[in-house]
């Protein structure tokens, strides 16, 4: 039977649960049910026979957790093909009229980039299970409970190399959100999975049947591909030690309609699901045929979260280019080191201007370029949700990069030239990627109709060699308009011809067109808005031009791009919003100096100070008459909730460095004033101390002598420089629970040795409580208040000593 | 049950506006650019762009059996004994059959930067940066809060909420023990004899697997 052909005609009933009967025949808790295929083989056969009986087409073999890692865990890694292949067995004994499928569960670890597991130790571990599978003979395989995207590639690819005909469906576990738990939503799965070449898409687990009829819907309308569905019982509840299942058989059952409504053509149930719901459903399907879907593969590119889909009527594509060394020696340089921070950089600013997807290039001489691809792509990764574009002339770099994206990869490029096509054809394939193709070979033909030759030639090749042409996306090259005039004309009958001729999707290097001009955004987005009206779809660009961003935007509302103009007055919304400069008047040079302290505009104070002594100000009368009383007033503004720490941190980093400027001026007159003499120090154990040096900073700038001990600081050295110091004040920070019992030392001390000190404290974990308790002179809540308790304190200090 | 502990060497994630001005107790406004002061405005923003390059973050969790409420009135866990101590951890864990400890991290890059602005006297961008990375840790410890709740429950259990030690009567002092049984080390995280970890950007903490009512 070929059930690939049939499941168009007929929907097929899966079976349910095996976990759940297995736990009503005895198996302990904790126990593999993968080691009964050996241990307790009647059990396994009358579970399968019970699902045959209850009208199931299709039997999962009790395979679920045997692969390596798994079995591990019990120490049944060296029995895993017999565990494999007995389970096979008892399937076929106990459903002899069932198809067989081959149940392939999750590692048991998680994959890199996320986890430890790489790549191919992934495919080792499944193709070990899978091929077992397939050599017992199965009908089909399925691959399930699948959460991470990446996992289920490496599942896929492992399958593929040794499944042969054997069908193969491949199902993802979805949660309540609609998304698996690694954030994969059922679109991307299914565009992705559909890249990989599997022949089913799977939805099974974990929420119930409810929610999962939107995930198959959503599915359907996204791929053409059959769906197999299979829910499970809601929920689980642990009830003394076992784990029961509280949705009634009926309710699930019930959506069996509504599921091949939705468009599933195979129906089975997962946890907690038991033969009468097999029943159940099959009854409810009688004489129900499958929905008939035609929908034709797309040309997409996805990563873990999202999915972009190239054609007409698609939004356009913007992928952007900067991750690039071409031109750029810092970025080079960075890649030559093996530093990520500009990758990281660029791919964020990318991606908060609006890019699509990004391109991967970091092709540096002498670097290993394969390790390089995979740095960046987890940097990438971990700092943006974008597809990417893996971009090497080195194989070995592009296949590194492959096994290390999760979602269907764009590769650039291949072109006309036979090795190249030779070369980078079976990576398309294998790893499911989309593709780039130039039409150009050895050179670039002059004419649109040498390059729609050589679009003819890689499409054939690639479908000799099993890739379809959805997979293609047509680099029809912008060239140099400088250079060459009448390039643009071929350009664009390039991009309407292939479209036309082939229905393959198009895109161009758009920067290049300007090179060697002025004013290179102009020229930019004119081209990009003529070759959207060729019919563009996608375009490799500066993301950072706004020239070129709008024009984008613009054009893709003549091009059926942007439905009801939404995302052009969205984008144009959003740049209304962005804030505008204060119009603030003309200002005196002083007045500039209490904005600047006030606004924590550090870059341009020490200017505004000199600005103000050139301009005969008297630098007392800066500290004391402008700069205090800003600081003042931004107190104040803090003490109303008004202004926030922030403002308090920025405004007197500022003002010590308009300080600074005055402080030689201020020696020289003998006007500098002391208003006290503090020792401060992050008790010892503490090993962070900013909080401390930023009330270093305020209450430097409001005329206190600071001596600053830095952090882990022990008691003896805070005794010692206080008595060198004449210490009025000892202030002291500590931000854990252990090490505040510091604070209470020095006090008790100070207590016991009758030393003349205030002590006051503060940081994270202090209370005011604690503070009571222990007898400090004071308490400072955070750097806010830090000025007001010190005055207070030294106003203390002066009336003892009066 | 698993005996080694999952590791994940990359967290993805995203640094939001909104909870950084909501870490530095600025209320009221979502954005960084609705701030009036620019200069503010654009150092917080380069302090967030430049976290990005800095923040690695990563996590490791381990589930363990705990054997109830035992004689000496502390909650008994066979493979690691004396780690939860305390009134505290009896209600937390006490009906817990078993329980996942974590500890995540988000690597020392961006610390090393703080100390280094701290010393050259940025101390604006040193205190930005700073915010932005303790916002981080615990961002990082939500994600994987995320993944331990998620086997919790398809397992047929409730979460307890996460507990790390310093909180109420759990001290401190049972850090390094915490640290090793989850095997901190595997994340680069090391604990110093006052109990801190290093990574000082790290959390740790347990959640209960709680049986449903």
């Amino acid at each position: 039977m070929n059930l690939l052909e049939e499941i168009k005609k007929r929907i097929f009933i899966l079976d349910g649960s095996m976990g759940a009967l297995l736990q009503g025949r005895g198996l302990p808790h904790g126990h593999a049910p993968d080691l009964w295929n050996l241990e307790r083989p009647d059990a396994i056969r009358d579970v399968h026979r019970q699902y045959a009986e209850a009208g199931a087409d299709i039997v999962l073999t009790n395979t679920f957790g045997a692969t390596r890692l798994r079995l591990g865990d019990y120490s049944a890694h060296d029995r895993l093909v017999q565990i494999n292949q007995a389970a096979v067995a008892l399937a076929r004994e106990g459903a002899p009229n069932a198809l067989v499928a081959g149940d392939v569960g999750p590692l048991g670890g998680i994959m890199a980039p996320t986890g430890e597991i790489t790549f191919d130790e992934g495919v080792e571990i499944f193709r070990e299970q899978i091929a077992a599978l397939v050599q017992a003979g199965v009908d089909l395989i399925v691959v399930e409970t699948m959460f991470d995207l990446m996992e289920i590639k490496a599942a896929v690819v492992a399958a593929n190399d040794v499944r042969g005909n054997t069908p193969l469906v491949a199902s993802m576990t979805f949660n309540v959100d609609g998304v698996t738990d690694t954030g994969t939503d059922p679109v991307t799965a299914a565009l992705t999975l559909e890249g990989l070449g599997v022949d089913i898409l799977g939805i099974n687990c974990s929420t119930g049947p409810e929610p999962m009829v939107a995930v198959v819907e959503r599915i359907a309308a996204s791929t053409g591909l059959p769906i197999c569905v299979q829910p499970n019982a809601g929920l689980p509840v642990n009830r003394g030690g076992v784990t029961v299942f509280e949705t009634p058989m009926e309710k699930v059952a019930s959506f069996a309609v509504p599921f091949a409504k939705a468009g599933a053509n195979i129906i089975g149930g997962c946890c907690g699901t038991t033969p009468d719901y097999i029943r159940m459903a099959r009854a409810s399907l009688q004489g129900m045929a499958p929905k008939s879907r035609t929908m034709a593969p797309s040309m997409a590119i996805t990563s873990r979260m999202i999915s972009l889909v190239a054609g007409d009527g698609q939004p356009f594509i913007k992928i952007g280019e900067k991750i690039n060394p071409t031109g750029r020696k810092a970025f080079a340089q960075s890649i030559k080191e093996g530093r990520m921070d500009m990758v990281i950089a660029d791919a964020r600013k990318q991606f908060e201007h609006g890019a699509m997807a990004l391109d991967v290039n970091v092709g540096v001489p002498l670097v290993d370029e394969a390790v390089m691809m995979e740095k960046a792509l987890t940097a990438v990764q971990n700092v943006t949700p974008l597809p990417v574009v893996i971009d090497s002339s080195y194989v070995s770099a592009l296949e590194a990069g492959l096994k290390l994206f999760p979602g269907r990869a764009l590769i650039n490029s291949i072109n006309g030239e036979q090795e190249r096509l030779e070369e980078v054809t079976p990576l398309v394939k294998k790893y499911g990627a989309s593709v780039i193709a130039l039409l150009a070979g050895d050179d670039i033909p002059e004419l649109a109709s040498g390059r729609l030759k050589i679009a003819e030639r890689i499409l054939r090749y690639l479908e000799d060699h099993g890739v379809p042409k959805e997979r293609v996306i047509f680099d029809c090259l912008a060239l140099v308009v400088s250079a060459m005039q009448d390039g643009a004309a071929q350009t664009l009958e390039t991009i309407r011809e292939v479209k036309r001729q082939f229905g393959v999707p198009t895109m161009i290097g758009l920067s290049n067109v300007s090179f060697g001009l002025p004013r290179r955004g102009a020229i930019n987005s004119s081209f990009l808005a003529m070759a959207m009206g060729a019919g563009l779809d996608a375009a490799i660009v500066n993301p950072y031009d706004e020239e070129m961003n709008r024009a984008a935007a613009a054009a893709s509302m003549f091009c059926g791009r942007d439905p009801q103009c939404r995302v052009y007055i969205d984008m144009m919304e959003e740049a209304e919003n962005k804030p505008k400069e204060k119009d603030t008047g003309p200002k005196t040079t002083l007045e500039m100096i209490s904005a600047a302290v006030l606004d924590g505009d550090k870059s341009h104070i020490e200017e505004l100070v000199n600005k103000a002594l050139a301009e005969g100000s008297d630098p007392m009368g800066i500290f004391l008459d402008t700069m205090t009383p800003a600081i003042r007033h931004l107190g104040d503004l803090f003490a109303q909730r008004k202004k926030f720490i922030p403002h308090l941190v920025a405004a007197a980093d500022t003002m010590k460095r308009g300080v600074a400027v005055l402080d030689p001026l201020l020696k020289q007159s003998g006007s500098t004033q002391n208003k006290g003499t503090i020792v401060f120090a992050t008790v010892k154990g503490d090993i962070h101390d900013i909080g401390k040096n930023i009330c270093v900073l305020m209450l430097s700038n409001f005329g206190y002598k600071v001596v600053d001990l830095g952090k882990n600081v022990p008691l003896e050295d805070i005794f010692a420089a206080a008595e060198k110091e004449g210490a009025h004040i000892i202030a002291l920070s500590a931000l854990m629970t252990t090490t505040m019992i510091q604070m209470k030392l020095v006090v008790d001390e100070v207590r016991a040795r009758n030393l003349p000190y205030k002590v006051m404290v503060g940081g994270a974990v202090v209370t005011k409580t604690f503070a009571d308790e222990i007898g400090a002179g004071a308490y400072g809540k955070d750097v806010g208040d830090v000025v007001d308790v010190t005055a207070g304190l030294m106003e203390t200090v002066r009336e003892e000593n009066k | 049950m698993k005996k080694q502990p999952q590791v994940i060497e990359n967290l993805p994630f995203t640094i939001d506006e909104t909870r950084v001005l909501r870490e530095m107790r600025v209320s009221r406004i979502k954005t960084v650019d609705e701030l009036e002061e620019r200069p503010l405005a654009e150092a917080m923003k380069r302090a967030i762009a430049k976290a990005y390059t800095l923040i690695h973050g990563k996590g490791v969790y381990k589930t363990i059996e705990l054997g109830g409420v035992g004689e000496d009135g502390e909650v008994a866990a066979p493979s690691a004994p004396g780690l939860f101590t305390g009134k505290d951890m009896v209600n937390l864990l006490g009906q817990c059959p078993q329980a996942t400890v974590l500890a995540v991290t988000i690597g020392d890059g961006l610390e090393t930067e703080v100390e280094r602005l701290d010393k050259a006297g940025d101390i604006t961008e040193a205190y930005l940066l700073e915010m932005v990375g303790g916002l981080m840790a615990d961002y990082m410890a939500d994600r994987v809060d995320e993944r331990i709740e998620s086997s919790i429950q398809r397992a047929g259990f409730d979460r307890t909420m996460r507990y790390s030690p310093g909180y109420g009567d759990w001290p401190l002092e049972r850090q390094p023990l915490l640290a090793r049984i989850v095997e901190a080390e595997r994340i680069g995280i090391t604990v110093t004899q006052s109990h801190i970890m290093i990574p000082r950007k790290s959390v740790s903490a347990v959640i209960g697997w709680k049986r449903k009512a």
